[in-house]
């Protein structure tokens, strides 16, 4: 079931197209939206929050229309912007308390909210401070914390490691896996840098230029099918190279003790085929599993 | 409300960010409490701005100093009182002349309360209009706050609602407490010689006046501030506008009817302050005796009775729908460069 649907959507910013007849459906879960910068992962999300007027198609969140409905879309979802945003001269638990009555939240409940989130986003006792003085880390906890206090059912979260050293983003991206796998919020990740979508996505959508280049499921979309296996040997041995190209296999890459083999397409068990290679040259395998591309190559093929 | 079961994270590395928090139950859990409806949600919004401003000690400082006109009122009605500026008839009215006393029927402290309104909003008012205004959406530029409002369920229309109600809340306040103070000074001391009789709508006509400043110089400031990024260049621009224009008005009024002031009273009230000056004056139906000249003309005794009402009230109106259209038109979740 999908949380956020662009029909046939185009944006346009005068005469740059930023998003053109793209078609594509978001699903439950957590969705990594991947795309070089320009590929127009912000205006998808601004046209999903009714920011944006399409030019053509049309944005459904979460069964309502993004142009027409936008109020009740903004009720039931969050965003963490990217660019830097606060609400001006207020405490960390101010702002948050603050955004929670925006969204209808009473004030001694939102107050109540405005602790548990920001306690949940690790500002512990700075939520006491002015949010103008937080360090970047701190400020995106806050942002998310804004975005998450209203029991948000879809969060969108815009570069959300922006700017974070390697612990805070760890921290945040341990959040949000958090959030999308336990606490059961569905969750847009725009980002260009692929380690945490794969840290915290189970899907992807791969935006190219406006449109859509690729998506799918992760672990579909690196799989490289039952064609190509990883096999590690005990040691390197050019006999097991021959009996695979005598078998009408081949090498694709091997370093050191590591091949990944294509398997003839004739061939029912990849398994097989590979032990009775080991055996014909004397190889002793230590490991065999089905060949993975990496996120980078997926990303790289969808955006060439 | 019934609190949710605490939940436990799926697996204990989940939440490393909390390792070191002093609560208890830390648990992130969704809302199940009431919402509120939208129809008040602006006022969230002006309660928030008014916040901000009541911490500032400038504003404070600035509002107790734009009272003195209502002690200089007091103290004229006080001299007054012990006849001092009274003269047999016969003789000029010094008090009438000056412009601080007027003993006609029916305007004796309505002249009062007008001349300390509007005293107190052509100069003094001022810094209290742009410490409350100037930042209000100005600040919000600048800290990139505007994604954050238009993220939740809040219309620009209900944003620009709650900054104007902000604004005109605390500067209502500010000029209705001093008026109410002479207004009951005036009950007070003067109860037994007429004051309900005579002047029996004055408190409602002092509400209304006192409210016309306030909505105006709100509806003004949001309109300027929504176009700066910072509360300084905000106030600047409008202080100089203010002044500029006032001026301006000023000294055309004084060429163009120089020798017969009493006419040209578009031209007289065509500044911000103007405008307000015609609509309360019309409000507390007062008619204006002044003095003005030079060495060359000698002494003009001026009467300056209140505008027409449709035109000063007109361009009251067009002044602040043009400054909140302006805002409206600048108040955008996002920055879209177009080319």
């Amino acid at each position: 079931m999908s949380v956020a649907t662009l029909s046939h959507i185009t944006v346009r910013y005068g005469r740059r197209v930023a998003l053109s007849d793209l078609d594509v459906e978001i699903p439950e879960g957590s969705v990594g939206l991947l795309g070089p910068n320009g590929a127009g992962k912000t205006t998808a999300i601004k046209a999903l929050m009714g920011f944006v007027k399409p030019a053509s198609g049309s944005a459904h969140v979460l069964g309502m229309d993004a142009t027409r409905q936008a109020m009740h879309i903004r009720a039931q979802t969050g965003l963490m912007p990217e660019a830097d945003c606060a609400f001006p001269m207020m405490t960390a638990v101010a702002m948050v308390a603050y955004a929670a009555e925006l969204a209808g939240i009473p004030p001694a409940q939102a107050l109540r909210r405005a602790h548990e989130t920001l306690e949940y986003c690790g500002l512990g006792e700075a939520r006491y401070r002015m949010v103008d003085g937080f360090s970047t880390g701190m400020k995106q906890r806050v942002k998310l914390a804004q975005a998450l206090v209203h029991s948000p059912k879809l969060l969108f979260l815009d570069e959300p490691t922006n700017g974070l050293d390697p612990a805070g983003r760890d921290a945040m991206l341990r959040l949000i896996r958090d959030l999308s796998h336990d606490m059961g919020i569905n969750v847009v990740l725009s980002t260009h840098l692929l380690p945490d979508v794969e840290r915290t996505c189970d899907r992807v959508i791969v935006l190219r230029a406006g449109k859509l280049a690729a998506e799918g499921a992760l672990s579909e979309l690196k799989a490289l099918g039952r064609a190509y296996v990883d096999v590690e040997l005990r040691m390197p041995d050019d006999g097991f190279e021959a009996q695979v190209l005598r078998r009408g296999g081949a090498i694709v890459s091997h370093l050191g003790s590591h091949y990944r083999v294509r398997i003839p397409t004739d061939v029912e068990d990849a398994a097989l085929f590979v032990f009775g290679c080991a055996e014909e040259s004397g190889a002793q395998v230590r490991g065999l599993r089905p060949a993975a591309r990496s996120l980078e190559d997926v990303f790289v093929e969808a955006i060439e | 409300m019934t609190p949710a079961p605490h939940k436990e994270p799926a697996h204990p590395q989940a939440r490393p960010a909390m390792a070191e928090a002093h609560i208890e139950d830390l648990s992130y859990r969704p809302y199940e409490g009431p919402y509120r409806t939208r129809l008040l949600r602006w006022w969230v919004i002006a309660g928030a701005w008014m916040r901000v401003v009541r911490r500032q000690p400038a504003f404070w400082a600035c509002v107790a100093i734009s009272m003195w006109p209502y002690a200089r009122a007091i103290f004229f009605l006080y001299l007054d009182s012990n006849g001092m500026l009274r003269r047999p008839p016969g003789t000029p009215d010094v008090g009438l002349m000056l412009g601080i006393a007027d003993h006609t029927p029916g305007q004796q402290f309505a002249f009062q309360l007008y001349g300390a309104l509007t005293s107190q909003w052509f100069l003094w008012m001022l810094p209290v209009a742009l410490i409350a205004g100037a930042g209000s959406i100005a600040l919000d530029n600048r800290a990139g706050a505007l994604m954050l409002y238009l993220s939740k369920p809040v219309s620009k229309a209900e944003y620009l609602l709650g900054k104007w109600a902000g604004i005109f809340v605390l500067l209502a306040g500010a000029t209705l407490a001093p008026q109410f103070f002479l207004y009951g000074y005036c009950a007070l001391s003067y109860s037994g010689e007429g004051f309900f009789r005579n002047e029996p709508l004055l408190v409602v006509r002092m509400v209304a006046a006192s409210l016309v400043p306030a909505a105006v110089h709100a509806a003004l400031l949001i309109g300027f501030s929504a176009w700066s990024r910072t509360s300084r260049m905000a106030g600047a621009v409008y202080a100089g506008f203010y002044f500029v224009v006032s001026i301006a008005a000023q000294m055309v009024w004084r060429l163009l009817y120089h020798g017969h002031l009493g006419q040209g009273d578009l031209v007289r009230h065509l500044h911000v302050h103007g405008i307000i000056e015609g609509v309360v004056q019309n409000i507390f139906g007062v008619t204006i005796h002044t003095i003005t000249g030079n060495r060359r003309m000698g002494i003009e005794y001026v009467t300056l009775p209140p505008p027409s009402l449709g035109i000063v009230g007109g361009l009251c109106l067009f002044l602040m729908v043009a400054a909140i259209i302006a805002a409206r038109y600048r108040v955008q979740a996002v920055e879209v460069l177009r080319g």
